[in-house]
């Protein structure tokens, strides 16, 4: 890269970096994005708990610290689409006490700012809105309020939770999840065979293959798999 | 592996899992820990294990071995009674083997519990085995 003009550098392909390229190569900018792991592809994502772990870390270990560390890489990722190539797709929604946990609970901190401040924008923005994933489905979590999905539905498996719980008296509330439930932009309704975890390779689930680091390469953006950075 | 760490192994895996040795367990860890760390398809990934895998499984496997020596005069885990093996691996999961020495014990209970699950349940004939519908979306051609 040292004699490459380029606008841009992103190290890593993952969600943040998808996000990031998509929107500056939509912008007009030269976008290189710089990738440690493989080139994933949809068809690279078998469903099986054993193949599935091709897309789990794969480097050096996780510096774990505390009394008690736990060796428990499951969430991180390996390549290109990065941990949101295989995840559960959660998305929860900040709530206006979230930015006031020491005024409201004496714990922590608050925030400088409020949830009105950034309300207007992590509702619009592509980083924080399930990449693109509308419409969503609803899972069904316990304690976490969802704000401002009224066109969503939920689950059928939630339905169904949701009567146990209530007859034990736990009160459920929605979340939203990046998972389609009818055709969207392409993309299928998910079919609930729960091979989320090793990467949906339908898109139904939303991960950046499908999303944001499509339409990076589509507007220009370049990937380079196998591409570790050690130094800027 | 060694012919011997193999026999600890498949008499280890058929211990915390019964059905692991016939399912290919030793068979399974060997191919895995012969190639790149990237390549590999064991829970040693997910659980933070430092490539090479290898090491890590001739460390635990001597340490059971040691342990497995020192206390029933001698002999080998694959050696052992049944009543015996099972008493070794729940002192080893209970940290409770005094002069153990490699990888802690809970850890190597976890992990290779982990791999003796795999090899039985986690194929497509283990979940028929089991009565639970596969529905891939896109089928394993290989086991592992």
């Amino acid at each position: 890269m040292a004699n490459e003009k380029v606008d841009v550098v992103i190290v890593g392909a993952g969600a943040s970096g998808s996000t990031y390229a998509a929107v500056l190569a939509k912008a007009g900018k030269k976008v290189v994005v710089l990738e440690q792991g493989p080139d994933w592809q949809l068809s690279d994502l078998i469903s099986s708990d054993f193949w599935g772990r091709r897309v789990k870390p794969a480097g050096a270990p996780f510096l774990l610290e505390g009394k008690n560390p736990v060796s428990y890489g499951y969430q991180g990722g390996w390549g290109v689409g990065g941990a949101a190539l295989h995840y559960f797709a959660n998305f929860p929604r900040l709530l206006p006490n979230d930015f006031r946990i020491k005024s409201e609970h004496n714990r922590a901190h608050d925030w400088p700012i409020s949830y009105q401040d950034v309300a207007p924008i992590t509702i619009r923005s592509p980083a924080t809105s399930a990449f693109q994933a509308t419409p969503r489905r609803r899972n069904l979590a316990a304690g976490r309020r969802c704000l401002s999905d009224a066109a969503d539905e939920d689950f059928r498996n939630g339905e169904i939770w949701l009567k146990g719980f209530e007859s034990v008296g736990i009160r459920m509330v929605p979340a939203a999840v990046g998972m389609n439930s009818t055709e969207y932009k392409g993309r299928p309704a998910c079919i609930y065979d729960g091979w989320c975890h090793v990467g949906c390779p339908i898109g139904a689930l939303a991960n950046p293959l499908v999303t944001y680091l499509g339409d990076a390469r589509k507007a220009g953006a370049e990937v380079r798999p196998g591409a570790m950075s050690r130094a800027f | 592996m060694t012919a011997a760490q193999a026999a600890t192994l498949e008499a280890l895996g058929e211990t915390l899992v019964p059905g692991a040795r016939q399912a290919g367990i030793s068979h399974f860890v060997d191919q895995q820990i012969s190639i790149p760390a990237e390549e590999a398809l064991l829970e040693a990934r997910i659980l933070n294990v430092r490539p090479p895998y290898a090491n890590f499984y001739h460390a635990a496997l001597g340490a059971v071995d040691r342990a497995s020596a020192a206390l029933n005069g001698g002999r080998a885990f694959a050696q052992l009674g049944e009543s015996e093996q099972r008493s070794l691996v729940d002192s080893m999961r209970q940290n409770k083997i005094e002069g153990w020495q490699g990888p802690a014990g809970p850890f190597v209970y976890l992990l290779l519990r982990s791999d003796a699950v795999d090899v039985v349940y986690g194929t497509m004939e283990g979940y028929a085995a089991l009565g639970i519908p596969y529905m891939p979306h896109i089928a394993p051609t290989k086991r592992w």
